[in-house]
């Protein structure tokens, strides 16, 4: 049944599984789904992955306050060292120094904002103001007087910012300030400046996550393409795949959860008008997870019938049937209103797009099912094996502990736990992984605890005891690797009851809090029956994890048992 | 959380662990269960009292004084100034220790029994004339006839789904079957309960009502009339607290099955020339069964587990819904209560299944 020259026992094990369809399948799935929320914010995000554009405010403001920034910097040098640090006014700049250097910082900054949408000729002068503002600020550090330098560059700088100003600028607060305009002399083009929103807002764990999961994707198909396996190799990515995965976990966990800002200014401001765009390229669904639209709230799936715009407009009530094309908002980079691939999944009642926070809620839930799996995995382990070695006092406090947690319904002790304290200072994720690990490792422990009996007794520990091991050695080197096996499988079923309870938790709002959504979060968003799309499409993600889960289990529990036939 | 299922391998490990020590460990477990409560109350930050009045709901906007009066009134209450010990005594009782407690600790006399022993929890914060002890047995009046009912139902079904995947085994029955087990096993219970709503409640097929346990015009019912519309509301919640279970039991009835199936008695039963139908129902079928009867001990945390996301999705005033409507007011008392309940239901559904295996199992008995 087997390959006969499978050596060790491992692959004999992955050779078994491997013989399985569903499970074959479902392992599938699981990757599949962790691509998507992995690269979540790749396939649904409201920040676009390329955008040329003007952003004529901002220059606008950066032009504006570069005098002034020069002003303040020629009357800082003015005062002298002396006089300032006698003075003491400003707690952020304490020292003469400092203060220079936060001047110098402010000007630099808005000559980086004005380079990026100027164009050669014009970057020039800015660059020579850098330049001189540079040696500026260090004579003065090293206490040259230079105060008629300073004052010469902040008229220079004042020319230069009203040299500046753009030829084709039609903002109304220009027509305000008559006087500044009258001075205006020539005026320069701007040009469009070349950003990348989406890959700058990505953490370099995030980044990290994909190149792993890539790595393993490709592992799989040189294996696949090339006929022969490569075990070890894949073995190893998918090490550093769930290493990445941990690592992202508790990076998540050190910063309470802190993920990217919820929503950019990008789309609002590009709708606004306030950009001008040459060129933005947008993900495929370009709506961010929390990005609201209160024009388009409860709207069914746009693929539907009863979606269309006018039809939704007189559901809700609207007395002005004739503007129900414009009651809908449309921005920047969107689907128009009626294109049948605008929100597949429908929105919800903030007028959220409910398959961008399908998608991005995948990682929350896989995240905290899996960490929390991974640690009451590990306490269920230490204690059953803990128990079963030393017996007596140890084993009696365990068991007796065992027993008492078991009566406890999860939900009922976690809904307890979470209404009598508040976990402000460690983040509701955290919060969630802890308690499932706190009040779920019983089993994994009572397998343990079982497996571990039934092998202290076995001539190989008597042997190694009788060479004299230690007993930390014997436990970690020669009992742990055998007993494992049952805790292995119950810690894949654990993976799936861990997420089945943290989208309870979610779906009765005591779970991840906030904008970043989960699909249990999703799920309980969903306020009356006539919204059905918000109860039915997250639940279908919640339900094709737990079942793969369930297979992948079930197979690898029958390729670990000898019994089974295989 | 759902049950995980247990490898086969040591099924028979937990049975005898559990057999062999409930009965023993009954009471310290029941303390145990207790002290746990108490202990996480303790080791918690924060101190309790100040929990109360940051309620979102409408009273939350309570002036101040008659906030720190309540404080201070439910740390009288619950004696959160006294030493740990007596805190603990208090709160199991059976004696009130507090100022206005029982006569023979210094107390007033006014109030002489309390703590859970009494099934004493206090009152309510928002309505304090309610005891919430009251409260919960009414409550408990309409989960328990579910749970039961639920436990019965998935037993009803479970036994005889499992019988025949087991004389079907490998076939396409068995894996039909099997596949649809897998698939309702992984079925998340609120989204389950939601789709039965959307599915059978108005905005679907509108075959029966779905929200609360009776019409608005009950009242006016016969008592029959009355019978019937209770049915006809329980049927969508029975089935979303019973079809996890059912799944759970069905395949650990076709393994149990299977294994007896295999085992020496009933090679020798046949091979003494029992006709099949005999060697079926009088000796494999009933030996399949009795060990299902520890499992209650298994299913029942997930069913009243689950009691409170079915309750809260069809809106049926019971003890899981009374226990988030406890954490949504931050309520100390209710909380406290639905859980030592909760957990105490458990113990009571082990010690029945212990009980029942050793009426049913000789070997128990005497072990």
């Amino acid at each position: 049944m087997h390959n006969a020259d499978a050596s060790s026992r491992l692959e004999l094990v992955l050779e078994r599984f491997r013989s399985r369809k569903f499970a074959r399948f479902a392992v599938l799935v699981l990757f599949a789904l962790a691509g998507l929320a992995i690269f979540a914010p790749f396939i649904a995000n409201d920040r676009p992955y390329v955008v040329e554009s003007i952003d004529r405010p901002r220059f606008e403001s950066a032009r504006r306050t570069l005098s002034v920034a020069a002003n303040e910097l020629a009357a800082l040098i003015a005062t002298g060292r002396a006089a300032h640090e006698a003075e003491r006014v400003d707690p952020s700049a304490p020292t003469f120094d400092a203060a220079l250097e936060l001047q110098a910082a402010a000007i630099e900054t808005r000559i980086a904002t004005m380079s990026a949408s100027l164009a050669e000729p014009d970057r020039a002068r800015l660059v020579e103001i850098r330049a001189d503002s540079r040696a500026l600020v260090a004579a003065a550090k090293r206490g040259e007087d230079r105060v008629a330098a300073a004052r010469e560059f902040a008229t220079r700088v004042a020319t230069v910012a009203r040299d500046s100003a753009p030829a084709d600028g039609k903002l109304e607060r220009d027509i305000e300030r008559d006087a500044e305009r009258d001075t205006a002399r020539g005026g320069v083009q701007l040009v469009a400046a070349v950003t990348h929103p989406l890959i700058e807002s990505l953490a370099p764990l995030e980044v990290a996550c994909m190149v792993a999961w890539l790595g393993v994707l490709a592992a799989a198909l040189v294996a696949k393409l090339a006929g022969a396996r490569a075990p070890r190799r894949r073995t190893a990515a998918f090490a550093v795949l769930v290493l990445a995965l941990a690592a992202n976990f508790g990076w998540r966990a050190a910063s309470g959860f802190g993920f990217v800002p919820a929503t950019s200014s990008f789309k609002v401001a590009a709708t606004r008008g306030e950009l001008e765009i040459r060129r933005a390229i947008f993900a495929p669904i370009p709506f961010g997870y929390a990005e609201t639209n209160l024009s388009e709230v409860d709207r069914a799936p746009s693929w539907l019938a009863s979606s269309e715009s006018a039809r939704y407009a007189a559901s809700r009530g609207s007395s002005d049937a004739s503007g129900a094309q414009a009651s809908i908002e449309v921005r920047f980079g969107e689907p128009a209103v009626d294109a049948p691939t605008r929100h597949l999944f429908g929105t919800d009642s903030l007028g959220r797009d409910l398959l961008a926070r399908c998608l991005w809620g995948s990682r929350t839930s896989l995240t905290i099912g899996g960490a929390a799996a991974l640690a009451l995995s590990v306490i269920g382990v230490l204690l059953g094996a803990l128990a079963g070695w030393f017996g007596g006092a140890i084993d009696f406090a365990v068991s007796r502990t065992i027993e008492v947690v078991q009566c406890f319904p999860a939900v009922f002790l976690i809904v307890f736990v979470l209404s009598v304290a508040r976990p402000e200072g460690v983040g509701a994720a955290f919060a969630v992984v802890a308690l499932i690990a706190l009040f779920g490792w019983t089993h994994v422990a009572r397998l343990l605890r079982a497996e571990v009996l039934r092998l202290r007794g076995q001539d190989f520990v008597v042997a190694a005891r009788a060479i004299g091991a230690s007993n930390a050695r014997i436990v970690f080197v020669h009992l742990l690797p055998n007993a494992l096996q049952p805790a292995i499988v119950a810690a894949v079923f654990a993976a799936a009851s861990a997420l089945l309870l943290e989208s309870s938790l979610s779906f009765l709002s005591l779970g991840v809090q906030g904008p970043m959504p989960s699909w249990g979060s999703v799920l309980g968003d969903s306020t009356s029956a006539s919204v059905w799309w918000t109860a039915a499409f997250p639940g279908v993600f919640i339900f094709v994890t737990v079942l793969a889960v369930h297979r992948t289990g079930e197979a690898l529990r029958e390729a670990l048992d000898p019994r089974s036939e295989g | 959380m759902t049950i995980e299922s247990a490898p086969r391998t040591s099924r028979r490990a937990l049975l005898g662990f559990s057999a062999r020590a409930r009965h023993v460990w009954l009471l310290p477990t029941f303390f145990g269960i207790h002290l746990l409560i108490f202990v996480l109350v303790h080791a918690t930050p924060g101190d309790p009292s100040l929990a109360l009045g940051d309620s979102s709901g409408p009273d939350a906007q309570s002036s101040s004084s008659a906030l720190v009066e309540q404080r201070a009134e439910f740390r009288a209450e619950h004696l959160l100034d006294a030493p740990l010990w007596k805190q603990y005594l208090h709160y199991l009782g059976p004696f009130d220790l507090s100022a206005r407690g029982h006569r023979w600790f210094g107390g007033s006399g006014e109030h002489p029994w309390g703590g859970v022993l009494t099934f004493d929890f206090g009152h309510e914060f928002r309505r304090p004339q309610v005891s919430v002890g009251a409260e919960l047995l009414a409550r408990l009046e309409v989960t328990v006839p579910f749970a039961a009912l639920a436990l019965a139902l998935s037993f009803a079904l479970a036994i005889p789904l499992g019988i025949l995947c087991a004389l079907k085994r490998g076939q396409f029955v068995d894996r039909a079957i099997g596949s649809l087990l897998v698939g309702l096993f992984s079925l998340p219970v609120f989204w389950a309960s939601l789709l039965l709503v959307l599915v059978f409640g108005a905005t679907g097929l509108d075959w029966l009502p779905v929200l609360g346990l009776h019409d608005k015009d009950a009242a006016q019912l016969s008592d029959a009339g009355s019978l019937f519309d209770l049915a006809r509301h329980a049927i969508l919640p029975l089935v979303a607290f019973s079809y996890g279970g059912l799944a759970y039991l069905a395949r650990q009835m076709r393994s149990s099955m299977i294994e007896t199936l295999e085992s020496d008695f009933i090679r020798a039963a046949r091979a003494k020339g029992l006709p099949e139908s005999r060697v079926l129902w009088a000796h494999a079928v009933p030996n399949a069964i009795f060990p299902m009867i520890t499992l209650v001990g298994s299913l029942v945390p997930t069913i009243v587990g689950g009691s409170i996301l079915v309750e809260v999705v069809f809106q049926i005033p019971g003890m899981g819904r009374y226990a988030y409507e406890g954490f949504l007011q931050r309520d100390y008392n209710i909380v406290m209560a639905t859980t030592f309940v909760s957990a105490v239901m458990t113990l009571a559904g082990l010690w029945f299944a212990d009980f029942a295996y050793a009426v049913v199992d000789p070997r128990v008995r005497r072990a």
